[in-house]
């Protein structure tokens, strides 16, 4: 079918020729009310850092809390150290300057899956990807009323990283945790080049699945346990 | 979509004989329906969340063809193919040629009902391409060679020791019916398969107009998985499935996984807009949406049943409603079940005599009504449905005369009467308990009712008799007033 033919179709069937200017909206988005009480009427002030970290607890994935990016470093190393993994995928080096991370890549020895690397390496790459036990990211945005990381794709980051490997660890930094999914979604349109990325991916909680008798199992697909380290002040 | 020829009446009668599955359908639904609660009472004013999500869908489809394209302008820009198919046959002749340009063995899929609608796996099949469903129910659904009985736990009517059956066979081991190993088997054994398949396809829930974006929702991530590990991407879309902007996904995010699963939100969304960019190491190098019709566009302008295009296919009318939960999903014969696919299947089928009984499958409650985060009147659509059954004619010749009689016997006062007094005798007939059901009742034309049901003895003298009688004698004393002889 041409889409001519549809589009004439919808128009017949609804009685009008086709709109050429945009339709006039009455509603958009979410009410105002939510927008400016994203936590409930009686929510009070919340701590966004403290809120994220309780929403992505109850849905049992691992949240832990620190206050500076030495701390953050810390933190993630005690991570491996219990978690214990034989291949670590990441992004670039440069992407983490701020949290003092050399150790990651000159001892434990992640791979950076990244578009630089030669062609060669490229096929093993994609297959260090699949087998990894831990990817490492940081977020482009969080939202602390559903607990979400929110990443999205670019040349340097990959979308495997976060989904492949069987666990997720997030490095979050306190600026970019938001309220609610809107402001979230705003900074979407309004990157640069006013173009959205090829993908954009919300993660709340751990991969899940209730499809066998109701019974609730963890890790079908993703990643089976998600850890996200919350930098206040970053 | 039509999958079988037998009744619905034979189909309900199987659903009646599997104990596990009425056990099953109704503690999900219950369980669904309870979170559900849960999860909205927390978001504040639920009804004006309904409200908002009404009047944003049912704006897009009062301009659909404005918002459609508007998609599909900005989907090509940035270098998605898209197609429009009419009907099953178009859809599936374009899909087929895709797949086959890419000389495609395996086509791994994430849930997508309207690939269910048009029975793509089994024409791929025909034509020797293997289609694999990697939802975990959809994967156990597929491997018994069913189809799904809800639309967001597919597998529901199964147990964990067929499940487990199934598994065993698939692989050859030895697996326990623990469903972490279950679920664990799923995952090594699907894992292997995602890179294998030339092709991932996935439905589409939410399209967005002003980017030419495509959003998915998953909770296990294979949504992510098929569109992140095969170089082509294949989109089957509804054409009915748009929202106009991402601030309006903000608003479908909410209402979507709350009244599926009671889930403040899905665990991935994911909002794919065309193939990887330059410089990007991985994602689909091909994305091609199929824009399908199949009777959709016979609903818009008909002001009965528009607002059924507003569904966003949640499920949540099927966890409250009184006869799914007694027949689950197989019963309703097509790919949607409950009161939204009683409304939908015969609206978009064409023979609506078969598809037409559906509208008989409910009790006209209204409580899928209530539980609809787009406020479709699903109970008024399928009284509308059933007016036009019987002005089609489609009803048995004994049902349109018994309404004829009904009519002629409340036409005149004569006739009302004597039909007052023969259906005195006629209940005699019918009398009984429950140990000792008449022969009769059994064999009426109204044997639907009387088989299960015997009727009371009819009193001495009816009222028509006694109200005579009644207008004769001295006042009573009035309500609430003892009268006085009786207590001194």
């Amino acid at each position: 079918m041409e889409r001519d033919q549809l589009f004439q179709r919808i128009a017949d069937r609804l009685g009008r020729p086709m709109p050429a200017a945009p339709p006039v909206r009455e509603v958009r988005g979410v009410s105002e009310t939510y927008a400016n009480a994203p936590y409930g009427a009686d929510a009070g002030t919340v701590d966004r850092v403290t809120r994220f970290a309780s929403e992505l607890d109850a849905l049992g994935g691992h949240a832990t809390i620190v206050d500076t990016p030495a701390a953050a470093s810390q933190a993630l190393k005690n991570l491996l150290d219990e978690l214990t993994p034989d291949t670590i995928i990441t992004w670039e080096r440069q992407d983490f300057a701020d949290f003092d991370l050399e150790w990651l890549w000159d001892e434990r020895h992640a791979r950076s899956w990244v578009a630089e690397n030669p062609k060669t390496e490229e096929a093993s790459l994609a297959e260090a990807a699949e087998r990894a036990d831990i990817g490492v990211t940081l977020t482009d945005a969080a939202i602390a009323n559903t607990g979400t990381l929110v990443l999205w794709t670019t040349p340097k980051h990959a979308r495997s990283v976060s989904l492949l490997p069987t666990a997720h660890i997030a490095i979050v930094r306190e600026s970019q945790i938001v309220d609610r999914m809107g402001e979230a979604l705003a900074k979407v349109t309004a990157l640069a080049h006013g173009d959205v990325p090829s993908s954009v991916h919300f993660i709340t909680g751990p991969s899940r699945s209730s499809d066998i008798e109701n019974d609730l199992s963890i890790g079908v697909h993703g990643p089976a346990a998600l850890y996200a380290i919350l930098c206040r002040g970053c | 979509m039509a999958q079988t020829k037998s009744t619905l009446k034979q189909r309900a009668n199987v659903a009646f004989q599997d104990d596990f599955l009425r056990k099953a359908v109704r503690f999900t639904a219950d369980r669904l329906r309870g979170r559900k609660a849960d999860s909205t009472g927390a978001l504040g004013d639920w009804e004006e969340w309904r409200e908002r999500g009404r009047a944003i869908r049912s704006h897009v489809i009062e301009n659909l063809d404005y918002y459609l394209d508007q998609f599909i302008r900005n989907a090509e820009k940035r270098g998605i193919h898209v197609h429009f198919a009419k009907n099953t046959e178009e859809a599936i002749a374009i899909s087929l040629k895709i797949a086959k340009d890419k000389n495609t063995k395996l086509v791994a899929k994430s849930k997508s009902m309207v690939s269910e609608e048009i029975h793509l796996n089994h024409h791929f099949e025909e034509q020797g391409i293997e289609c694999l469903e990697t939802d975990l129910g959809e994967w156990i659904v597929q491997l018994a060679h069913e189809t799904p009985s809800h639309i967001i736990i597919p597998a529901i009517h199964k147990n964990r020791f067929q499940v487990q059956e199934l598994f065993e066979k698939e692989s050859g081991e030895k697996l326990s019916s623990d469903t972490k190993v279950l679920a664990g088997y799923a995952r090594r054994k699907l894992r292997q398969r995602f890179a294998e398949a030339e092709i991932g396809l996935t439905g589409c829930n939410f399209a967005l107009a002003e980017s030419g974006s495509v959003v998915l929702f998953s909770n296990e991530g294979n949504a992510r998985m098929v569109t992140t590990l095969p170089k082509t991407h294949i989109v089957m879309m509804g054409m009915e499935r748009i929202i106009p902007s991402w601030e309006d996904l903000e608003v479908m995010a909410n209402l979507l996984p709350r009244s599926a699963t009671g889930q403040k939100i899905t665990v991935y969304m994911t909002a794919l807009s065309g193939p990887r960019r330059a410089g990007e190491v991985d994602g689909p190098e091909d994305v091609h949406i199929i824009i399908l019709d199949n009777g959709r566009s016979a609903i818009l302008g008909d002001d009965e049943f528009q607002e059924v295009l507003n569904c966003i296919r949640c499920g949540a009318c099927l966890n409250v409603c009184p006869v799914y939960r007694q027949v689950g999903g197989h019963t309703y014969g097509g790919t949607y079940s409950g009161p939204i696919g009683a409304v939908i299947t015969p609206l978009l089928m064409e023979d609506k005599k078969q598809w037409g009984e559906l509208a008989y499958a409910s009790s006209l409650c209204g409580a899928c009504h209530e539980a609809c985060p787009v406020k479709i009147p699903l109970h008024d659509m399928l009284v509308h449905l059933r007016r036009r059954y019987v002005e089609a004619g489609f009803t048995p010749l004994t049902e349109r005369m018994a309404y004829k009689g009904f009519a002629a016997g409340f036409k005149s006062a004569g006739a009302y009467k004597l039909a007052g007094k023969s259906a005195r005798w006629v209940q005699l007939t019918m009398m009984g308990d429950e140990k000792e059901e008449s022969v009769l009742a059994k064999n009426t034309p109204m044997h639907g009712w009387t088989k299960y049901r015997t009727l009371p003895e009819p009193t001495k003298k009816a009222f028509r008799d006694r109200w005579a009688d009644l207008a004769a004698e001295p006042p009573q004393a009035p309500r609430g007033q003892k009268p006085k002889k009786e207590t001194e």
